[in-house]
């Protein structure tokens, strides 16, 4: 199955924010408990089948998502993708009830399916229904979960499809997306259980037998990893349904406990990507940071992101100097916390959510000839920022974007729930919430110092995918200026800036910059 | 299709456009609270309150529940269908982005800081037909808001220093576009099948043009006085707002404005006499593409063709057909089928599908397969409950993508912009509704012919597979 229709566009359902219904999510225990776990890290727990609940008086659909803290942290050496493998096949491989075109056919005209997305710790299976047909739906997601059908024929299917995303789609023609990728691989190094693509490589896919997908679902689709979500228009009965019907699901597995922390690169790293045929050039950079949502700096990093780049909005520090001042590119932003755009919109997709997050600058494609300057401008920035830090002025506007954009984040059921979701994963509660409550507090003082306690100006680690691997290795080297020139004169203002950045030391040495051809990547 | 973002979409826009479920999710995002009966009815939940300025404005105000939002579209009947100079293809596009660029009055500083204090998204995006200007955010500043919307429309400055900056960001647009397959694939198709007309050329433009844009600010500013008039714009407010008060402001801010819109002279498109085909390497790995193009008649809501047009792709490759089973499922020859029609246009465009095989060796039959289930259609062996099982879809995805002010104004916008016509999606569904397999199989028998086909394959340059 594949998203509906209305989901492809990034659209749920009904209720914008603010009406102040059941903002507060019900989290209940499974009826049956199991064992307690050993004391862990406040913000580590297992699903163990737990029950939230944020119904939405007025929806017209109701909004599922049935969570596992399993991901592709989750796969073992040499089947990498093995987790999103099995994932793909529970929905798109049919149920030892009804095969796969059957279940199409009984839900095409409900204009339903159930969508699965894959992380590096959670894998959430979500659908949006309406009232009229889910007593029908509700079984037969159940079977999906419980009893997939995970046959030969569908198997072959799916695993062909995850090998030509990797060969057909992120090396050969979505260069944004495999420069976000070549990052994770520099911020997560190898040995790290982050640092494969989600979607696996190809030697792992091509190791994986459906005997492993069978196993890798009983182990690690339980129920000791899983937390069930129901929002919107959902009444007790459909809720008592949906978890009476999954009380039985086997326990698997308990989820990964020890994640190693990742950490910054002692010096700047470059990995350039060869690939050829590519006519532009696509930048990520970054380095892991030890905050995420819940720790005590988080609120002012996550202000920091929207002053510096605010994803695909104007007033981002980078995408005013980058692009607003000199039109080098069409983009340029910055996160905190791993971001994942929803559909087509601008907001961020939700159970995503890591224990380790890192910092992240994206630089959208930019010409050869701008690449060197590119790259300056934003370390540039990053230093005069983490140098300077936010003015009082600056924290005062950022946080009234702030207070009123994250009301666009909760506008439906859907995605409230998967905030709530989220928060049972950092072991908070209602974050919206306690992040707008906590804006208010802050002042230039505590930003700043959350800033620097997290932040460095460098070292950091430069993805970038390049038609020619050696003029730009070259170049990064030389430590030759790479001035630019505009077809108009600029103020002075900017000339100043330009000639301080075309300068900018970046102190790279032979070691420090890698050179790989796209063919070998994503291989194992 | 075409189609260019202000902010273009992080993820694969290419993808989401040529979802196979598109144009058909483009029906279906309609919409603000509906009850089953009125999806059963197959028409809009609500009534658009509609008022027309003197000068041509037209202003479509739909309250909803959504506190303290508002999301406030406007609408600008222009695209890059209205680029019919030589040299300029793109413009429609470029000219969106000039559009953020401030005024006088509204400079890009305070632009900014209304934005900031709104919490707002703006955004904005062209089309082959029409540009939309969007913002969604806090409904307190409205009074703001619409003093800059009316001023940016009406007294748009930018110096030709400005202007040749922003020709960067359109050329990083392009940039950020050129790895996907897609572009090379559209660009091909439009310029094999219209010679005369401007849907010959992408909303992006050719490349060539757009590194000539910064050349071109004296064209600019004529598109503007050309184009962007109040008889051209329609202004669409969806969320929590007074009527009375919003119509007010709109008459004192844009009563003013005195324009009227010039005519585009586009050229109509000779009819297709023969089939044409045409063949693209690409030159990084790609799934070989089969993709097979129909002449389709201009849009007409009030249609058989028109509706028929809009649900063919569900019929033909949707995941309960025959194609889709035996090619995806069963044969596994083909990973996907996508429609990249994408939207109803203004004049006559394409019946356009794309099928990405696995294997090249397949094209042929694939395209015999494609060919058969048409050939089936144009005989109207088409069972009535599959219709029935397309007109549920569309009904329960209406009700389901009930969502949020800023989906019920883009969708309305998509709706208005090709006729003209306000109620233009209600007329759709109404359409729809009445379809009959007769209805399929005349439309099967009149365009999805041989003679007006056009089929163009890519592959993997070099052949590799």
């Amino acid at each position: 199955m594949k998203f509906t229709a209305h989901y492809s566009l990034g659209l749920a359902l009904l209720i914008a924010c603010g009406t102040g219904q059941s903002a507060k999510p019900a989290v209940k225990p499974a009826p049956k408990p199991a064992a307690k776990p050993a004391p862990k890290p406040a913000h580590f727990t297992q699903g163990e089948g737990a029950i939230v609940s944020l119904p939405v008086a007025g929806s017209v659909g109701v909004a599922l998502k049935v969570l596992f803290y399993t991901g592709s942290v989750d796969d073992p050496q040499g089947k990498e993708g093995l987790t999103k493998l099995t994932a793909k096949l529970m929905v798109e491989g049919g149920t030892q009830k009804m095969s796969y075109p059957q279940m199409l056919k009984a839900l095409y005209p409900m204009a339903t399916s159930v969508h699965v997305h894959v992380d590096k710790e959670q894998t959430v299976f979500s659908a949006l229904v309406h009232p009229e047909h889910i007593k029908a739906f509700v079984p037969m997601l159940v079977d999906v979960l419980k009893a997939p059908l995970l046959g030969e024929k569908d198997f072959a299917r799916v695993r062909q499809n995850a090998l030509n995303d990797i060969d057909k789609r992120l090396k050969a023609t979505d260069d944004e997306n495999l420069g976000k990728e070549v990052l994770n691989r520099m911020l997560y190094p190898k040995g790290h259980p982050y640092h494969h693509f989600v979607g696996g490589t190809t030697n792992g896919l091509k190791a994986i037998q459906l005997d492993d997908i069978r196993a890798h679902h009983r182990a690690k689709f339980g129920k000791k990893r899983m937390l069930i979500g129901v929002g919107g228009a959902v009444t007790p009965e459909i809720q008592k349904m949906l978890s009476d019907a999954l009380a039985d699901l086997p326990e698997g597995d308990p989820r990964v406990e020890v994640l190693p922390a990742a950490k910054a690169p002692p010096k700047t790293k470059v990995l350039i990507v060869e690939k050829p045929s590519s006519k532009s050039i696509a930048v990520s950079m970054g380095y892991p940071h030890a905050s995420r949502r819940g720790t005590k700096d988080f609120s002012s990093l996550a202000l920091v992101q929207s002053y510096f780049g605010e994803h695909r909005q104007f007033h981002g520090i980078l995408m005013a100097q980058i692009r607003g001042l000199r039109g080098i590119n069409y983009g340029d932003y910055a996160y905190v916390e791993n971001f994942v755009q929803e559909g087509w919109s601008r907001l961020p997709s939700t159970n995503v959510s890591r224990r380790q997050q890192h910092f992240e600058i994206w630089i959208r494609p930019v010409a050869p000839k701008h690449l060197m300057f590119s790259v300056r401008m934003a370390l540039y920035q990053l230093e005069q920022m983490t140098s300077a830090g936010l003015t009082q002025k600056d924290v005062e506007s950022t946080r009234e974007f702030l207070l009123g954009y994250s009301r666009l984040w909760e506008m439906t059921p859907m995605r409230r729930l998967g905030f709530a979701l989220d928060d049972h994963f950092y072991g908070i509660e209602n974050y919206l919430d306690a992040y707008r409550a906590e804006l208010q507090t802050l002042d230039e003082k505590k930003v700043n110092e959350a800033l620097r306690r997290n932040l460095v100006k460098g070292p950091i680690n430069i993805a970038i995918v390049a038609p020619d691997a050696k003029s730009v290795r070259d170049a990064l080297l030389s430590g030759a200026a790479s001035p630019i020139e505009y077809p108009v004169k600029k103020p002075e203002a900017v000339t100043k800036v330009d000639e301080i950045v075309s300068k900018y030391p970046l102190g790279l040495s032979a070691d420090d910059v890698m050179v790989v051809p796209i063919a070998e990547m994503f291989v194992d | 299709m075409s189609f260019a973002w202000h902010f273009d979409s992080a993820q694969s826009c290419a993808k989401s456009l040529f979802s196979r479920a598109a144009r058909l999710a483009a029906v279906l995002t309609a919409t603000a609270v509906m009850t089953p009966q009125a999806a059963r009815a197959g028409g809009l939940p609500f009534s658009p309150k509609t008022e027309t300025l003197p000068n041509g404005l037209r202003l479509v105000m739909i309250p909803y529940d959504s506190p303290g939002l508002v999301a406030y579209y406007s609408l600008v009947r222009v695209g890059s269908r209205d680029e019919v100079e030589k040299g300029v293809t793109g413009f429609a596009h470029f000219f969106e982005h000039m559009m953020f660029r401030g005024t006088e009055l509204h400079p890009p500083a305070k632009v900014s800081a209304l934005l900031k204090k709104a919490g707002a998204d703006q955004n904005g995006f062209t089309t082959d037909d029409f540009t939309c200007y969007t913002f969604l955010g806090s409904a307190k500043y409205l009074e703001e808001l619409v003093a800059y919307e009316a001023d940016r429309f009406q007294n748009l400055k930018y110096s030709d220093a400005d202007f040749k900056t922003e020709a960067g960001a359109v050329l990083g647009e392009y940039n950020k576009n050129s790895s996907r397959a897609y572009l090379p694939l559209i660009e091909s198709l439009r310029e094999t099948v219209f010679k005369k007309h401007t849907y010959g050329h992408t909303t992006l433009g050719y490349l060539a043009d757009i590194k000539d844009m910064p050349n071109q600010y004296e064209y600019s500013l004529s598109f503007f006085k050309r184009f962007y008039t109040p008889d051209n714009v329609t202004l669409i407010v969806v969320g929590d707002f007074d009527q009375e008060k919003l119509k007010s402001l709109v008459t004192k801010h844009y009563g003013p404005w005195a324009t009227k819109r010039a005519k585009t002279k586009t050229r109509a498109e000779p009819r297709q006499r023969k089939e044409l085909r045409t063949h693209v390497d690409f030159p990084s790995k790609t799934l070989p593409k089969l993709s097979l193009a129909w002449r389709a008649p201009a849009t007409n809501y009030d249609s058989a063709d028109t509706a028929v047009y809009n649900i063919l792709h569900e019929l033909l490759f949707g995941e309960t057909s025959a194609l889709y089973t035996d090619l995806v499922l069963g044969e596994q020859k083909v990973a996907s089928f996508e429609d990249w029609a994408w939207s109803n246009h203004r004049d006559p465009y394409l019946v356009h599908a794309v099928a990405h095989l696995k294997n090249k060796d397949d094209l042929k039959e694939v395209e015999s397969r494609v060919l058969k289930a048409i050939g089936l259609l144009q005989k109207g062996k088409i069972d009535k409950a599959t219709l029935d099982a397309v007109k549920s879809r569309v009904r329960y995805s209406l009700l389901l993508s009930m969502s949020t002010p800023d989906k019920i104004a883009v969708t309305l916008a998509r709706y208005m912009a090709s006729t003209g016509q306000v109620d233009g999606l209600s007329r759709l569904l109404a359409s729809i509704e009445k379809l009959s397999v007769k209805d399929v199989k005349r439309f099967a028998q009149r365009y999805l012919k041989r003679s007006n086909m056009t089929v163009l394959t890519m592959v993997t340059k070099g052949g590799a597979k």
